[in-house]
């Protein structure tokens, strides 16, 4: 195993979550969200039998096995960022795992419980690994700032006006957890897109609010089926985190608010303002099979005081029957 | 279209079953494309409801024909005169839904069962051949509702299977409760392996029966526990299993009633929206 030699400048480094991206581009290097890729890749399907054919578990988590086998298709890719706390052990023995077959596997821990001091020294230790100063890191931030107030801009044209789609409000949050591996073009494509919905008339009343709770869907055609239904989704809550929502000059405190690494309380909270504020009708509670954020569905159901329908999804494919027939009832009943 | 409510006991010996569900005010028909059997409520030209329940395969063979591209309901083959109305649901509801209005499943079996019920606040259970769904109804709306995992363990086929394997028609086997084996197994394939070791064990056929109920039972109750609620209606095909209704009863902290016809409840709620399609359209 490798260890500690200076990537190269402009390098790819891989993310198995969203982790202080600020870092790695103040260092000089190129995020890559391993996540998308994987489900960007028109194989991603076959990505997950490739990794059971190497000897992945059925029974495991589908974005695990396709981190796994998108990386075996780009070899440039040879350091990964892995939260090996903060998020699932899964992901602790994926790293275990790449590590033995020679990629270099940096560990990024969020504290848990969430703890400023801990989180401060996690900062620390990742940028001087990766060689970033804290000026450096500090430029960055105020770099993305604007950035970040358009994708919030984009989240409000979600609720607010329906200006801004369900499908594209998902697509641009979850892209900004790398901002999809190249910032000023991204940054250059959100501006145009923003300009360009904002010409756009606000959606009709009437149609059927709904939220998302939890990971992002793995499945391919949510987002035009619920929109064939008569139903706006006007709220991602993973997704939405991802883009760092609450604005701060200090990094530390940005990643502390961040609620994905965390305690299912802050979650809670999260969730219950964004019922309030958005108006949700129902709330969609998206489980990955095998994940153990499935154990948090009926928490969810006892302390949030709105129909709440519970999908699951396991590998990237169309919407099966039956979830289908459930959203289409979900949707019904929910219709004023 | 009115809807009476004090009707649970219609079905009781010695009442006339007729009157177990309110009189159409016209000739709306209600059908319910299940996994099994397509379960058809229709108002009978001299009054009252009739019910026919058929082979979903034999149906799709037998009644539906094809005239021009278009898919059409052979009531005379059936004997029944065309509805004037017509509301379909079900898993085929897609295969009829270009030429007849479709609702969701939830759909029909709440307007079903708050029209049998009267209840404003209760858990509906319905299980079918195919799948279990437990809607919570506050306030007279649906405000929530769950369906089974993807296995089919724990519904009507299921039940089928198992009686079938046991050599046991389906009404005796319905019958078992009484010192039930313990059934593990969650998975409908792997609980026949566990049948086998109990026969071969020499355990009663009528003790499995009653583990494959009480099994049956607790998948349906550890559902219907999201809820706090003091009624439970118990619709679907197995809401005829004698010794499920009797273990829910038993275990749940709530009262269970399973309406008359608990298998035709979503066809009603068909044919009672098929009074509205019709009201709508003709003021």
């Amino acid at each position: 195993m490798r260890r500690s030699a200076p990537l190269a400048p402009g390098a790819r480094v891989g993310l198995t979550t969203t982790i202080p991206v600020e870092v790695v581009l103040a260092a000089g290097l190129t995020p890559v969200d391993l996540n998308n890729l994987f489900i960007a890749d028109p194989l991603a399907l076959a990505r997950v039998s490739q990794a059971e054919a190497a000897g992945f578990p059925r029974t495991l988590c589908a974005w695990i096995k396709g981190i796994y086998a998108v990386l075996l298709a780009h070899p440039e890719i040879q350091a990964v960022i892995a939260a090996c706390q903060g998020d699932c052990s899964n992901t602790q023995a994926l790293g275990e795992i790449l590590a033995t077959e020679g990629i270099e596997v940096i560990h990024f821990k969020f504290p848990y419980p969430r703890d400023r001091e801990q989180l401060a020294r996690e900062i620390s230790a990742l940028a001087n690994r990766l060689g970033a100063d804290h000026e450096a890191v500090a430029r960055v931030q105020a770099r993305l700032t604007p950035l970040r107030r358009q994708l919030r801009r984009l989240d409000r044209l979600t609720w607010e006006t329906g200006q801004v789609h369900g499908q594209e409000n998902f697509h641009w949050l979850i892209s900004s957890s790398d901002f999809a591996s190249d910032l000023t073009d991204y940054e250059q494509r959100l501006t145009a897109f923003l300009q360009e919905a904002e010409q756009r008339p606000p959606a009709a009343n009437g149609r059927v609010r709904l939220g998302f709770a939890g990971i992002p869907p793995i499945l391919t055609d949510l987002w035009p089926y619920l929109e064939e239904l008569g139903a706006a989704v006007v709220y991602h809550e993973f997704p939405r985190q991802f883009s760092m929502p609450y604005e701060s000059p200090d990094l530390v405190e940005q990643y502390l608010r961040y609620t994905y690494p965390y305690d299912i309380g802050g979650r809670l909270a999260d969730l219950k303002e964004a019922v309030a504020t958005r108006r949700l009708d129902g709330l969609v509670h998206y489980t990955q099979s095998f994940c153990f954020r499935q154990m948090f569905d009926q928490f969810l159901r006892d302390h949030l005081d709105l129909p709440l329908l519970t999908i699951e999804g396991d590998r990237p494919t169309r919407l099966d029957s039956r979830t289908r027939m459930r959203l289409e009832a979900f949707v019904d009943v929910l219709r004023p | 279209m009115s809807c009476g409510h004090d009707i649970l006991g219609a079905g009781a010996p010695g009442s006339p079953r007729k009157s177990s569900w309110p009189s159409p005010q016209s000739i709306v028909c209600g059908l319910d494309f299940g996994s099994r059997y397509v379960k058809l409520v229709y108002a009978r030209g001299q009054g009252g409801w009739g019910r026919r329940k058929m082979d979903s395969i034999v149906f799709y063979r037998d009644y539906l024909v094809r005239v021009k591209g278009e898919v059409r309901i052979d009531w005379g083959r059936m004997g029944l005169p065309p509805p004037e109305a017509l509301v379909a649901t079900g898993y085929g509801k897609n295969l009829l839904k270009a030429y007849f209005p479709t609702i969701t499943e939830i759909r029909a079996h709440f307007l079903g069962a708050r029209c049998v019920t009267g209840l404003d606040h209760f858990i509906l259970l319905e299980m079918g051949g195919q799948d279990t769904k437990v809607l919570y109804i506050r306030a007279g709306l649906v405000f929530d509702f769950l369906t089974n995992d993807r296995c089919a363990a724990g519904t009507g086929r299921y039940l089928e299977n198992m009686a079938r394997f046991l050599k046991m028609p389906l009404t005796e086997f319905a019958g078992y409760w009484q010192d039930p084996v313990e059934i593990s197994q969650t998975c409908a394939i792997f609980g026949e392996t566990e049948l086998v070791g109990y026969l071969l064990e020499g355990v009663e056929p009528a003790r499995i029966a009653a583990g494959v109920n009480a099994s049956v039972a607790r998948r349906a109750l550890a559902m219907v526990a999201r809820y706090r609620c003091p009624a439970l209606v118990f619709v679907g095909g197995v809401a005829k299993n004698r010794a499920v209704v009797k273990l829910l009863g038993d275990q749940g902290d709530f009262q269970v009633r399973v309406p008359p016809y608990p298998q035709f409840n979503g066809a009603l709620g068909c044919a009672l929206e098929a009074g509205r399609v019709l009201a709508r359209e003709t003021p």
